[in-house]
């Protein structure tokens, strides 16, 4: 398994032809209590740093964008009214999972994520 | 000879019947039942007064926390009727007074047309210049091409309205406008609700955004929401569904079938004049049937159910009637849902073009949305290339109350500064659609700088 992070803080766990998205707990820290997640759907095809879902929190609402390019597989439907999962676990919280297609331009891998947002 | 006959008494026909008095036309009203028809009787007036109760008695659980203390608070739920019951009685008088301050003639009974300038009520023939059809609609029974077996056993929404259900565990069959309202009603005042949506979500006319948001809310509130669940059987007390191919049967207390509503087209006389009618009575632009001085409005014509296009048809007939030209633009049309946060739609759907832009502001950063105790949801506008105002779904406290400033800048055309530059008043949840139209540009002050 191979973990990365997109310049917008996603990040992207491949594995194989299957890849899940999550946000980075930097991302989700900057965000504040997500208060809903606006989930893509099974089926969906998303395409590398274009917006796929968008996540309000008290403070904004925010795009994510796709750090990956491919079709969705299955969607954490768990986060739809546990979107407080994000902020308490970011890493652990996926959003939804691809069948891999290509990955992103500029994708970081974690010690390259972390300089980038020091 | 009257210069017009209106059959039916609902917001179409007194509407109509009333405009064309004070145009000076010599008109006769019919109606059946209860002036005021099924949005002053059985639908957006009753539904409300029950909803106040509930969302009152909901809020219980805040009260303390506004200094507010109360005990052993309960609902009863005979004593919310009756209010509502009150209310539309009144509203019954004060339409009867103001057809009667209008000189209109108005017969109780049922109205059919019996040729092209006549119309029988009560075994009288009368003759008349124009007909205004406006016999509404009535509960569906369920899409003949999907027909469900024992739906006549369930209720709807006619005879909800009437008495309580004597039942703590109710099943609602739909999940539109009318069942997302019976489904917040019931959950809060306590009782147990499963809602089977046809489709994988509730609210197909909202954005998903808001359909999820408020599916949450509701879950929240211990509603349980079947999707994608296909009504096969109904028991009186249980339905079978089908759902991803197989058979499942949930039970309760009562079984609301609230599945869309069908137009009234039988026994008013289209056929003897030839009034062409599917589903629908078929009428243009001026809503006029094609048949000598016949016109009809609302939603008999199946163009939007609601009261409001009702009266607004009906006046843009008795316009066309009197070769006036037309006060009212109907193609501008505010729709409403009364849960909390309450949702409110006008114009073009984000999704309707790919050049149109969305924006999202978000009530949290709202004074008067926090005091009302409810901080949740957000104002979206859709805007075209040329930053007209095109489009905008509201998800707050006083949605339907705000949504007739973007409905109005719709309908004129405006831009996004146009209507931006008007000063909206401190502190009101109406200063957020302010806000929203700043944010069109990124200049919200009560946004964070977008990343």
């Amino acid at each position: 398994m191979k973990l990365m992070y997109a310049k917008t803080h996603e990040w992207v766990a491949i594995d194989g032809n299957k890849a899940k998205i999550g946000i980075s707990d930097h991302a989700q820290h900057e965000l504040g209590d997500l208060v809903f997640i606006n989930l893509p759907a099974e089926g969906d095809s998303i395409v590398a740093g274009e917006s796929f879902c968008d996540v309000e929190s008290v403070k904004a609402v925010s795009d994510l964008y796709a750090p990956v390019s491919g079709r969705i597989v299955a969607v954490n439907t768990e986060l739809e009214s546990a979107p407080e999962l994000i902020n308490s676990d970011a890493m652990g919280a996926w959003i939804c999972e691809v069948e891999l297609e290509s990955e992103g331009d500029d994708l970081m891998d974690e010690a390259a994520y972390a300089e980038f947002i020091k | 000879m009257y210069d017009l006959i209106v059959i039916g008494g609902g917001p179409g026909g007194y509407t109509g019947a009333i405009r064309a008095a004070k145009s000076g036309m010599k008109v006769a009203l019919i109606e059946k039942d209860k002036v005021g028809g099924t949005c002053l009787n059985r639908g957006c007036i009753p539904t409300k007064a029950l909803l106040k109760s509930a969302e009152l008695f909901e809020s219980r659980a805040e009260w303390q926390g506004l200094g507010v203390n109360a005990e052993n608070v309960t609902f009863d739920e005979t004593k919310a009727y009756e209010n509502k019951q009150n209310i539309v009685t009144t509203l019954n008088t004060g339409v009867l007074s103001l057809v009667k301050a209008n000189k209109i003639d108005f017969y109780e009974g049922h109205g059919c047309i019996e040729g092209e300038h006549t119309v029988s009520v009560n075994g009288e023939t009368l003759e008349t210049k124009f007909i205004l059809l406006a016999t509404g609609s009535v509960p569906a029974g369920y899409n003949p091409k999907r027909p469900v077996e024992g739906i006549e056993t369930a209720y709807n929404s006619d005879n909800v309205l009437g008495e309580p259900i004597d039942a703590d565990d109710i099943i609602i069959i739909g999940a539109g406008v009318i069942a997302i309202e019976f489904a917040y009603y019931y959950s809060s005042i306590g009782k147990k609700v499963t809602v089977l949506a046809p489709k994988d979500r509730i609210l197909t006319m909202a954005g998903k955004d808001t359909a999820s948001q408020l599916g949450v809310i509701l879950k929240k509130k211990g509603v349980k929401i079947i999707t994608g669940a296909s009504p096969k059987r109904v028991d009186k007390t249980s339905v079978t569904y089908e759902t991803n191919g197989k058979e499942e049967t949930v039970t309760g207390g009562a079984v609301i079938a609230a599945v869309g509503r069908n137009a009234v087209t039988e026994g008013i006389g289209l056929d003897k004049v030839g009034v062409a009618y599917d589903k629908f009575v078929k009428v243009d632009e001026n809503m006029y049937t094609g048949v000598a001085g016949i016109y009809a409005c609302g939603d008999l014509t199946g163009k939007i159910m609601l009261a409001h296009f009702a009266a607004a048809s009906a006046i843009t007939a008795v316009e066309s009637m009197l070769g006036k030209e037309h006060s009212m633009n109907l193609s501008v049309c505010p729709s409403c849902i009364y849960t909390l946060p309450e949702i409110a739609m006008v114009g073009a759907k984000e999704t309707d073009d790919a050049t149109y832009k969305t924006t999202k502001f978000l009530m949290g950063g709202n004074g008067k949305a926090l005091i009302e105790g409810c901080a949740r949801g957000f104002i979206k506008l859709v805007t075209d290339a040329e930053d007209t105002v095109v489009g905008a779904e509201l998800f707050c406290v006083h949605a339907t109350d705000m949504v007739g400033e973007i409905a109005l800048a719709i309908a004129k055309k405006m831009k996004v500064h146009e209507v931006a530059e008007v000063i909206h008043p401190h502190p009101t949840v109406m200063e957020a659609m302010g806000e929203a139209l700043e944010e069109v540009h990124g200049m919200a002050t009560h946004a964070m700088p977008r990343r």
